[in-house]
């Protein structure tokens, strides 16, 4: 067995970062284990084949860890999707017509890491679940339709085309990759139900809708189509507001520059001091002054040989200020993807500061680059 | 050693094991077997999910930082002050459960004599 096919099946049913740092973890201890076989003679296929049989089965290492870290949030998750149940009832019948509200489901059991899919039935637990009948009930009462088809569901609202969404259990799919648009949205099937993820759904509306659609928010990022609202009942995980807002915008700034586009999104959540993944690594902190609505989106491209870098992404605090993370000490903001330098430089970096406010134009794209007044970095965290 | 009895106190073993400073998985493991002349000798793999448990309660805190010989991050393990309570009071219950089977044993050696 190889060490990568070890470390996925120990970290098989874990998520997200979780799963990251018992890789690491996992990885690191093999390796040094490895190592030591090495310097006892073995050369470094023997001594790493050497360290995998000492740790012993992983398929016993990771029944241990999905017992610690992923039983009990499933056990959280569905009792937390039965009381949201009730609460999205409640929520649709007391709200104004044009806001519509779906419940968020349990995380599905098939682990996966978005953009990572490898076999149908991953799924991307870090994202927002919603029932699809909830959804399908929401989109009439808001005075549009929803009509179940063969491929998958149709959805028109007030004023709009009719919307095909397929559906698609097998995310081995070009489903967004900065180049392209979406084939369908992701569904897992549990006890007869359909879930859908929240992201690919606003993907598509935002691709085929012909009203004009504007995405804002952070925790609980809402998808404006015309004069009707989506959003979910309650705030999600901030991985799926960076998602959402790499199906759309940056996917839009990535296509209109017809470059290819990298992300790597650093969030202030993800950054806490807590983490003991990044807590290894050295981050700046940079506190930056845009007098903007709270809840606005920005984020900070550079390049990086041909391909544009989201290096970070953030939501305007209430004083007007975001608040970011980068490996950069200092950073150029410049006020043009021109003047932005092909290598990626580590001190003073050119950089754009952009407002994701709503989908671009292909035709005639117009980035809202914002060079701010003032900004206070260098402080290392 | 039975495996079970293993098992059963893992806990009180990892503790005892971190009381002696912050280790990382692959120290821990040796660390047991030297201490104790190779009676306790885990499964290396075993031994991890009992120590994310730990961390979980709150009795450990691990912390990622290079490999002593450089190379792959590794996480090193520290008790925490809840931690060491804990082992205090595990030590105790342990100690009581010894002495205890240890007095049924001296019954059973007078009854026999």
């Amino acid at each position: 067995m190889t060490l990568e096919a070890y470390l996925k099946t120990a970290t098989k049913g874990l998520y997200g970062r979780k799963k990251l740092e018992v890789k690491t973890e996992i990885e690191g201890n093999i390796k040094e284990l490895a190592l030591e076989y090495q310097i006892a003679g073995l050369s470094e296929q023997q001594a790493i084949s050497q360290a995998i049989l000492d740790f012993g089965e992983a398929q016993v290492l990771n029944a241990g860890m999905v017992k610690v870290h992923t039983m009990p949030k499933m056990i959280k998750a569905i009792l937390l999707a039965g009381l949201l149940s009730s609460v999205a009832l409640v929520g649709v019948s007391s709200s104004l017509a044009e806001i519509l509200t779906s419940s968020v489901g349990p995380y599905p059991t098939c682990p996966a890491v978005f953009y990572n899919f490898t076999k149908v039935g991953d799924c991307s637990p870090e994202a927002a679940w919603i029932r699809l009948s909830d959804f399908a009930k929401d989109v009439t009462e808001a005075g549009g339709t929803f009509v179940r088809t063969k491929l998958g569901f149709t959805i028109k609202f007030p004023n709009d085309q009719e919307i095909p969404v397929p559906l698609i259990e097998s995310p081995d799919l070009d489903i967004n990759n900065g180049q392209g648009t979406s084939k369908g949205a992701v569904v897992f099937q549990k006890d007869q139900e359909t879930w859908v993820e929240f992201t690919h759904i606003i993907d598509i509306i935002a691709n085929k809708s012909t009203l004009p659609v504007t995405l804002e928010g952070w925790g609980n990022p809402m998808l404006h189509v015309g004069k009707t609202t989506l959003k979910l009942a309650q705030e999600t995980e901030p991985l799926a507001a960076f998602y959402t807002y790499g199906h759309g915008i940056i996917g839009d700034i990535f296509r209109s520059t017809k470059t290819l586009g990298n992300y790597a999104f650093i969030s202030p959540v993800l950054t806490a001091k807590s983490d003991p993944i990044l807590a290894t690594l050295s981050y700046f902190k940079h506190q930056i002054l845009v007098n903007d609505k709270p809840g606005t989106i920005y984020v900070i491209l550079t390049k990086n040989y041909d391909r544009l870098t989201t290096i970070s992404i953030a939501p305007v605090a209430a004083d007007g200020t975001l608040t970011l993370w980068l490996e950069h000490s200092t950073v150029n903001f410049v006020d043009m993807l021109e003047k932005l330098d092909p290598y990626q430089r580590m001190i003073d970096p050119p950089a754009v500061l952009v407002k994701l406010s709503g989908r671009l134009d292909s035709k005639a794209p117009k980035l809202e680059i914002v060079v701010p007044a003032v900004t206070k970095s260098n402080t290392k965290f | 050693m039975d495996a079970n009895l293993l098992k059963g106190n893992l806990d009180l073993i990892l503790l005892s094991i971190l009381e002696g400073g912050e280790m990382y998985g692959l120290e821990i493991t040796k660390e047991a077997q030297d201490r104790t002349g190779g009676y306790f000798s885990f499964s290396i793999g075993s031994l991890y999910p009992a120590l994310h448990r730990l961390e979980q309660a709150g009795f450990i805190k691990g912390e990622f930082r290079p490999a002593p010989r450089g190379g792959s991050p590794v996480k090193f393990y520290n008790l925490t002050e809840t931690g060491g309570k804990e082992l205090k009071a595990r030590k105790g219950e342990f100690d009581q459960f010894y002495n205890a089977v240890k007095s049924l044993w001296g019954k059973n050696l007078r009854g026999a004599s």
